[in-house]
């Protein structure tokens, strides 16, 4: 399955995370699997620093975990989304859209 | 998957070190199963999926460690902010429970503070008289000597300035002896005559001391010569006399009409107490025909110990200096030997049972008033049972909940020190106002009674042990950890047994302690009550006294003295309202002079074992004017001005010599005046001359017709209230002498009620009399406590019990049968305690035992009493139980 890999630049996986979250409370797995789907794929996120991206942010409160019952009824932790992660995630929302839209355009009229 | 755990996790108060490590592993582990189960769903094998999973998902190992590393570090910083957080919302919780219940927050305040404040005071006051009492450099080496006698071993006297030379010259365990005679002399500060306290001392008595001037240079070191008119003034003496002048150091003072050169001021924290408050210091005057008698003992001398040398080893140096010179003066030395007492013993040797008592009963107080407040707090924690179980339920911790007992017990008992102090700080200027002035000046570092900071830290000290005690005291008696019961069975459902318990042990402690007390008290009571009725052999009511000193060139003839005070007493006996009128060299229990004697006709006497006896000179109608009984012949009159010498003695005296013959017409041989013999014209009753708790001296009266006195004291007996004719004989003695002062005004029970003997009883007596009252107040309330709140927790049981037909009397009786069981027990306790403890009075007891079956009967009794009449009033409420209500109530 030949796919086009493009490696992550920094501080966009936090993004991810966020917005994953922003549609309630998901287990790391979910999020994975909703970044992935979201992204069909393009973008290739390693589970290992999906994880540490989610502790990080846990201890800088933008996230809380809990553990619940997953679907099929296994032990899982679930990470929401705080007021502090909410307000962070629209910072880096607008951030980051201004910054695409910066290198497009350089990258176009160039 | 609900939110309910998120909203849990809120409630978590306390935080504790999760096992980071195990929840890393999980949350791994599931996120690969999920994953393999997902190829596996998706028709990868298992053994592939594994794998796929694995490499998916990065270094596993490397994961896991960063994982535990932020987990744990977020932990720590959560832990830390979160004890905070929790402490501040502790205090405000303790504040707003304090806003809630004013009315326990401010009993709880005020008997923390007053038992806080008493306790300061007196280990404030204890701690400043027991250890800075001697202000001066290696205190530890200064000695206080006395001589004292073969005959009486307790018998303690000053020496004499030729054997003070000796023992200076020939002991080898001192650096130095000096000596000191404590004197009053009269002032005369801009052209007012006043009678000031002065010390006469050797030369080098201050080097001794290690005491430097804070002005000017001390005595000159050519001290037998021109130096002899140096005075050293005391700090306080210039600051109220010399108007703190800086140049003071040269300047002049006129002291019983001489002219002395003001030399050096002392430092303001020098105080020798046992020389009393001297205000100016002189030299021996080399002339005077004291300084060469070998028989007139005058002179403390006082000592510092070589370095290394022993107060044993010194002492008994020096007793081998004195049998040396009993051998070479016999006449006068020998029977005699001395004692080295250390200076600090002989500074606070007579207060220290009484300090170290009312320290005790300080203490006990404290005790009786955390034990009341930890009976409050526990009453109260356990009617916040249910919102404890509340707090628990919700996800509190114990120890969580038992660090808000904590913090709410330091706010109450920080305040409370707070209060204390401050209250110590009033406690101990009217402790130290309340001592009469002259008991005070032997008592220094009362005397500058100001509140210091170890007294504040005393305070605080208390208060923070009594806090951390009573907030742990509910989290260990209240049994809180179990919820479900608690919160379906309401407060008062039983499971409270061991609060129980505890509060009853709390009520028998505070019995037993109060019993303490009252016994204290009571043996106080017993001795002041038998002190003052021991017969003093003088009439006390309606007699006003105030001392004379004559000084100056004109009265320094004896034929001028006499005139003075004949003069004076006529006068002052014709004076409407007064009845009589006498003067007397010394007033009963002003102690005075004793003089060595023997009876004409008897053999001389062995000069160890000659009789001596306090004499006296009198002028006037003293013996009328004094209450003092005539037993025997005839007392001084008109014909001494011409007559025989004659002397009058007391029964003491006539027992002693004559046994149960007549004393009148035998004749007495002084060694002061050996030229003489002295017939006897009477005998008088015993007169307690020193104080009211010693026996009765020998006590020879001159006729000062034939002795003339330079100072006396009137004793003027009155008509009507004896303070209202002071002004008038004031007048009489300014008409004769404007320059003459006049002080030591006051009237016979005044003297008795400022005498040490009565003083030393009576100062202890007021403030444990007052802790024993305030603790049986605490006792009553407790006692009352208990009872009430066994019956609110047994109202419905008795209602059931009142609905079957039971008598309300017999409730009563089975709540009264509790606080008799409780009363019982503390009066048993305390009884024991108080007997071990009553040895620590022994010192200010007199007349009675420490284990005096009166008192502890009596205390007993009342204290028995007491429990009971509380109980009986809680238990009354009882009677009172509508069965019908009290059924339904729960």
């Amino acid at each position: 399955m030949a796919r086009p890999e493009l490696d992550l630049l920094q501080g966009t996986l936090d993004v991810l995370i966020l917005k994953a979250l922003s549609w309630g409370p998901r287990h790391g797995y979910a999020v994975a699997k909703w970044i992935k789907e979201r992204t069909g794929g393009v973008l290739l996120v390693e589970d290992r620093a999906l994880y540490v991206a989610l502790h990080r942010m846990e201890a800088r409160e933008w996230i809380a975990a809990e553990w619940g019952l997953s679907d099929n009824n296994r032990k899982a932790k679930y990470y929401l989304l705080t007021a502090a992660g909410r307000r962070a995630l629209r910072d880096k929302h607008g951030a980051w859209c201004s910054y695409a839209a910066a290198v497009a355009s350089v990258l176009e009229t160039g | 998957m609900s939110l309910l755990p998120g909203i849990r996790r809120l409630f978590r108060l306390a935080v504790r070190q999760r096992a980071v490590a195990r929840d890393v592993d999980e949350e791994l582990a599931f996120h690969l199963n999920a994953k393999i189960e997902e190829l596996v769903g998706q028709g990868i094998p298992r053994s592939q999926a594994e794998r796929i999973a694995r490499r998916e998902f990065g270094d596993l190992g490397l994961a896991r460690k960063e994982l535990v590393a932020i987990g744990q570090r977020g932990d720590a910083r959560r832990w830390r902010r979160e004890r905070w957080q929790n402490l501040g919302q502790d205090v405000l919780f303790a504040f707003r429970l304090m806003r809630r219940q004013p009315g326990f927050a401010a009993v709880v305040l005020l008997t923390l503070g007053i038992g806080i404040g008493a306790s300061a005071t007196m280990v404030g006051i204890t701690r400043r008289a027991l250890t800075q009492s001697v202000p001066f450099r290696d205190p530890d080496r200064l000695l206080h000597l006395w001589m004292t006698r073969d005959e009486d071993p307790l018998e303690r006297s000053e020496a004499s300035y030729p054997d003070l030379v000796d023992w200076q010259t020939q002991s080898r365990g001192f650096i130095g002896i000096e000596g000191y005679n404590p004197t009053n002399l009269t002032a005369e500060l801009g052209g007012v005559p006043i009678r000031i306290r002065g010390t006469v001392v050797t030369p080098r008595f201050f080097d001794l001391l290690g005491v430097r001037p804070a002005l000017g240079t001390g005595f000159p070191p050519d001290s037998t010569g021109a130096g002899a008119s140096a005075v050293i003034v005391t700090h306080g003496f210039w600051t109220r006399h010399l108007g703190s002048d800086p140049s003071a150091a040269g300047s002049s003072l006129t002291l019983d009409g001489a002219v002395y050169t003001v030399t050096a001021v002392l430092p303001a924290s020098f105080q020798f107490s046992p020389a009393g408050d001297g205000e100016v210091w002189l030299l021996v005057d080399y002339a005077a025909r004291r300084m060469s008698e070998r028989f007139n003992h005058w002179l403390r001398p006082i000592a510092r110990l070589r370095e290394g040398v022993s107060r044993e080893a010194a002492e008994a140096d020096l007793a081998l200096v004195v049998r040396r010179l009993a051998v070479a003066y016999p006449e006068t030395n020998q029977g005699r030997g001395v004692m080295a007492v250390s200076l600090r013993d002989e500074v606070v040797g007579k207060v220290r049972p009484i300090l170290l008592t009312l320290l005790a009963a300080v203490t006990v107080m404290l005790l009786i008033a955390c034990a009341n407040v930890a009976s409050l707090y526990l009453a109260r924690a356990l009617a916040r049972r249910q919102e404890l179980a509340i707090r628990v339920a919700l996800g509190a911790s114990r120890p969580r909940v038992a660090r808000q007992f904590v913090v709410e017990g330091l706010l109450l008992a920080l305040i409370g020190g707070v209060a204390g102090a401050m209250l110590a700080r009033l406690g101990t200027t009217l402790l130290v106002r309340a001592i009469p002035e002259g008991i005070r000046a032997g008592l220094p570092t009362l005397a500058t009674g100001a509140m210091d900071w170890g007294t504040v830290a005393v305070a605080m000290g208390i208060a923070l042990i009594v806090g951390v005690a009573f907030g742990l005291l509910p989290a260990v008696a209240v049994p809180f950890g179990a919820p479900a019961g608690v919160l379906r069975g309401g407060p008062r459902s039983g499971g409270d047994r061991s609060g129980n318990r505890f509060r009853d042990a709390l009520v028998v402690g505070e019995i037993a302690l109060t019993l303490v007390l009252l016994v204290g008290a009571g043996l106080l009571t017993r001795s002041l009550v038998t002190l003052l009725r021991t017969d003093a052999g003088f009439a006390a009511e309606r007699v006003m006294t105030m001392r004379i000193a004559l000084a100056g060139p004109e009265y320094e003839r004896g034929e001028a003295q006499q005139r003075f005070f004949e003069t004076l007493l006529q006068r002052v006996g014709s004076l409407p309202g007064v009845e009589s009128v006498g003067a007397a060299s010394n007033l009963p229990l002003n102690g005075g002079g004793t003089n060595t004697f023997r009876a004409e006709g008897a053999p001389e006497p062995d000069p160890a074992r000659r009789p001596d006896a306090v004499v006296r000179g009198v002028a006037g109608a003293y013996f009328d004017a004094m209450g003092i009984r005539i037993v025997e012949g005839r007392v001084f009159g008109v014909s001494e001005r011409s007559g025989v010498p004659a002397i009058v003695v007391n029964q003491t005296l006539a027992r002693q010599l004559f046994g149960s013959g007549s004393a009148t017409g035998r004749r007495l041989r002084f060694y002061a005046f050996p030229d003489s013999a002295w017939e006897i014209v009477g005998v008088v009753g015993d007169v307690k001359t020193g104080t009211l708790d010693a026996p009765v001296p020998a006590t020879v009266y001159f006729s000062h017709l034939q002795a003339a006195e330079n100072r006396m004291s009137l004793a003027v007996r009155t008509v009507g209230r004896p303070e209202r004719m002071t002004a008038a004989i004031r007048q009489e003695v300014a008409a004769l002498g404007p320059e003459l002062p006049v002080y030591a005004v006051s009237t016979m029970k005044e003297q008795i009620a400022g005498s040490p003997a009565v003083f030393f009883r009576r100062f202890p007596l007021v403030l444990l009399a007052a802790l024993a009252l305030g603790a049986l107040v605490l006792a009553i309330v407790g006692v009352y406590g208990v009872i009430a709140y066994a019956l609110t927790q047994r109202t419905r049981e008795f209602g059931v019990r009142l609905a079957l037909g039971a008598a309300p009397g017999s409730l009563v009786r089975l709540l009264i049968r509790r606080g008799v069981f409780l009363g019982l027990a503390g009066t048993a306790i305390g009884l024991a305690v108080a007997m071990l403890g009553a040895r620590l009075l022994d010192a200010i007891l007199y007349g009675i035992a420490p284990i005096d079956p009166l008192t502890l009967a009596g205390t007993s009794a009342l204290m028995l009493g007491v429990t009971v009449a509380a109980s009986g009033l809680a238990a009354w409420r009882a009677t009172r139980i509508d069965p019908a209500g009290a059924m339904r109530a729960e």
